[in-house]
């Protein structure tokens, strides 16, 4: 991978072809996490998933952060899988072709959502749940946590090309 | 004739505004998985924040737990608290008092 850098007015950045499939399978994961949002068995991981994807508005766990979910959960949903889906097309020309990424203004904050989105879900699998819970992890929930770490690279290179936005 | 408020106009009206619609606030939460580069960024472009005090009220969340990022009605904290959602942020919102 060639990370993130600032191009005028875009972000451009290269991923191996490897790279770019195991960023296109997270966001999907992701899709097909919150189109069964509602459905998800309690206390499972897909339910801890959800519940950072889709926090409570007031921590009251009772009427107010049913209503707050109500009112809010779907155009919520509808703009992750849209970000989600930003992530997959920008990763999947259409020539099949295996170029560098380039995303404008639009696309950045697509991505930049999306890859929280992707590190939540992931954090949610594993159990991370406080500051120091990472590196006590082993055996097959180390490859995920190399993933994890990667896409924070990701997520980190982009977020060093926005300085310029704010000059 | 010019005119002038003493400090006990200006807590007068202080208090009155509190009592008339703005005692909600938004609080960001610590969580483990949210950099911190993300977090001021968030904090920076979405409540337009200087640098520094977008770094201060990051860092506030990464040592105390918690920061408060916004006061107003019950509505705009509503607004912002899914507009934290959207960034993948977690937020509530919550009477000033409470």
């Amino acid at each position: 991978m060639i990370p993130f850098t600032r191009l005028g007015d875009v972000a451009v950045a290269s991923f191996e072809p490897a790279e770019a499939d195991v960023l296109i399978r997270l966001a999907t994961e992701v899709q097909e996490l919150l189109a069964q949002a509602d459905d998800v068995v309690p206390h499972s991981p897909g339910s801890r998933a959800i519940d950072r994807l889709l926090p409570a508005g007031y921590g009251d766990e009772g009427e107010l952060d049913a209503e707050f979910r109500r009112f809010t959960s779907k155009d919520l949903i509808d703009r992750k899988v849209r970000n989600a889906q930003s992530v997959i097309d920008a990763l999947s020309p259409a020539d099949g072709s295996a170029g560098p990424v380039s995303l404008d203004a639009a696309a950045v904050q697509a991505w930049l959502r999306c890859l929280t989105d992707v590190r939540l879900a992931i954090a949610a699998g594993l159990g991370i749940e406080h500051d120091d819970d990472e590196p006590q992890l082993a055996g097959p929930d180390r490859y995920l946590l190399e993933v994890y770490r990667w896409v924070a690279f990701v997520q980190e290179s982009l977020i060093s090309t926005l300085e310029a936005d704010f000059s | 004739m010019a005119q002038t408020l003493d400090a006990t106009d200006v807590d007068t009206q202080l208090d009155e505004r509190l009592q008339l619609g703005s005692p909600w606030i938004t609080l960001v939460w610590n969580d483990p998985v949210n950099l911190m580069s993300y977090v001021a960024y968030v904090f920076r472009s979405y409540f337009g924040f200087s640098k520094a005090e977008a770094d201060r009220r990051m860092m506030q969340v990464h040592t105390e737990g918690r920061a408060v990022v916004a006061t107003g009605t019950r509505e705009e904290m509503e607004r912002h608290v899914e507009a934290m959602h959207d960034f993948g942020l977690w937020a509530t919102l919550q009477r000033i008092d409470s």
